[in-house]
């Protein structure tokens, strides 16, 4: 009888269109655009369902860790680094010599730190981080298409100004793989994360004395259930990302990303209303100039968006939640517009957001993923307090 | 807002998107895969012998997917 319920409440005329939609464009792709950019398209598909159907957060999980120090969502994105390394060192390594990647590498300076800080105060005023802004987004919630408006005219202004932050001081790009070898430097990164897992599951039981696990079963009596219609055990959402980000890694010969493209989106529309973005100096010349005089679907880091969005989309619908109702007062539009432009110019100055720059950044043995880290997580701090000032949050329980 | 507001207002959005992009792909020009080689930032380990990756692309009448081995939020 549970399980009867729970398919009629399925939205079946949005699951068969977003179906459909998935369907034509993974085939358009396949006969418009040479290479595997069909395959790029449907693991995007695959990253929003199963970050929808896990409801695997950045934002989130930070607020409940520096509000109440549950740990729950930060041990889950720490396995998530645990096992996107493990897979990506040896490659990154040349274990693997016909398997051609590139590192998620960038500059460690002053544009990382100050563009991570304020994408962490944008995670805590806009609802969402860059993959749960694309994937609430496909799941229907209104007040996320208004954060994602503006995290694309933030990333836009942001590319404007990023060769000003990049000529302020910064050591360049620091690779531990060729620092000190793959395997010595997973070594070192898994005792680093070994570390700050004990120090998070410390925390958390010296508050709250009871440690809240990191779930990953379901009874089997409800596994084929679960695994159609959501809501998923966390650990699945561990597994599934850190799988598709190595299919991403080997496909599309790069870690994934996902704001690059807010910034192209928008400079494409400042173009089409008869802007000149090609005459900045970030889409002067390179990639992004190449990319800007391109079709839009021949970017990768857009072609996965899209197909994180319809993804979503589809697992919403299959969990019946696609669309939910909600009550949009005026200060949730005030901090989704504030939210969405400090996440989209955080992002460009730090070289990507939670996904591009923190778990590409770290999986990649960058050490800007790791002062991204540090950066945007102080930046959750301030957010949390922020929201507090606006009163959007009660004051926190004092220890 | 009501769900069917939701779900309308949604649905326009990505209506929109849909149409912007396919505007977007009509009027671009394609990339051509041998400029993708020339403009890719990271370097590129081949073994010898072994060809560039488009050089080996045996379909070179559609245009290639562009940012093979450079990720773009590191640019």
């Amino acid at each position: 009888m549970k399980a009867a319920a729970k398919t009629s409440s399925t939205d079946q005329s949005v699951v068969l269109m977003a179906s459909l939609a998935i369907l034509g464009i993974a085939l358009f792709l396949q006969y418009s655009i040479a290479g595997f950019q069909y395959l790029t398209f449907i693991i995007g598909v695959g990253l929003g369902i199963v970050l929808m159907h896990a409801a695997f957060g950045f934002s989130g999980s930070w607020r409940v860790f520096i509000r109440e120090r549950d740990g729950r969502g930060v041990r889950a994105q720490i396995l998530l680094l645990v096992l996107t390394s493990l897979l990506f060192f040896p490659v990154l390594g040349q274990v693997f010599p016909s398997v051609q990647a590139g590192a998620a590498l960038a500059p460690v300076g002053v544009s990382v730190i100050v563009g991570a800080f304020l994408f962490g105060i944008g995670m805590q005023l806009g609802g969402g981080c860059g993959s749960g802004t694309l994937y609430t987004m496909g799941q229907g919630q209104v007040d996320m298409l208004i954060t994602l408006t503006f995290f694309i005219v933030g990333a836009t202004v942001g590319s404007a100004h990023l060769h000003w932050w990049l000529a302020l001081p910064n050591y360049g790009s620091v690779s531990v793989i060729e620092t000190f070898g793959w395997w010595q430097a997973l070594l070192l990164q898994l005792m680093f994360l070994a570390a700050l897992y004990i120090l998070v599951r410390f925390l958390d039981v010296r508050r709250n004395k009871k440690l809240n696990p990191v779930e990953w079963r379901s009874s089997s009596a409800e596994f084929a259930q679960h695994f159609i219609h959501g809501q998923w055990p966390l650990l699945w959402g561990v597994a599934g990302l850190a799988v598709l980000n190595l299919a991403t890694l080997i496909i599309a010969g790069h870690p994934w990303s996902v704001t690059y493209a807010f910034g192209l989106w928008g400079a494409k529309l400042w173009s089409a209303v008869g802007g000149d973005p090609g005459s900045w100096v970030y889409w002067s010349a390179g990639y992004p100039a190449q990319s800007l005089a391109s079709s839009v679907l021949a970017d990768t880091t857009s072609v996965m968006d899209f197909g994180v969005i319809l993804g979503a989309l589809l697992a919403a619908a299959l969990a019946g939640k696609f669309a939910p109702a909600m009550k949009l007062t005026r200060m949730r539009v005030f901090t989704a517009v504030i939210g969405g432009l400090l996440l989209g110019y955080g992002a460009r100055l730090g070289f990507g957001c939670n996904i591009g720059a923190l778990v590409a950044g770290i999986s990649s043995g960058s050490l800007h993923g790791w002062l991204w880290l540090a950066a945007g997580f102080s930046g959750g701090i301030a957010g949390v307090y922020i929201r507090i000032w606006l009163k959007l949050d009660k004051p926190m329980a004092s220890v | 807002m009501k769900r069917n507001q939701t779900r309308i207002v949604v649905g326009v959005a990505i209506s929109a998107a849909a149409i912007a992009a396919a505007i977007d792909h009509s009027r671009q020009r394609l990339p051509d895969p041998d400029e993708q080689l020339a403009s890719q930032q990271a370097v590129i380990i081949i073994d010898e012998g072994e060809d560039l990756p488009a050089e080996g692309n045996a379909d070179c009448s559609k245009p290639a997917a562009l940012g093979r081995q450079a990720s773009p939020c590191s640019l």
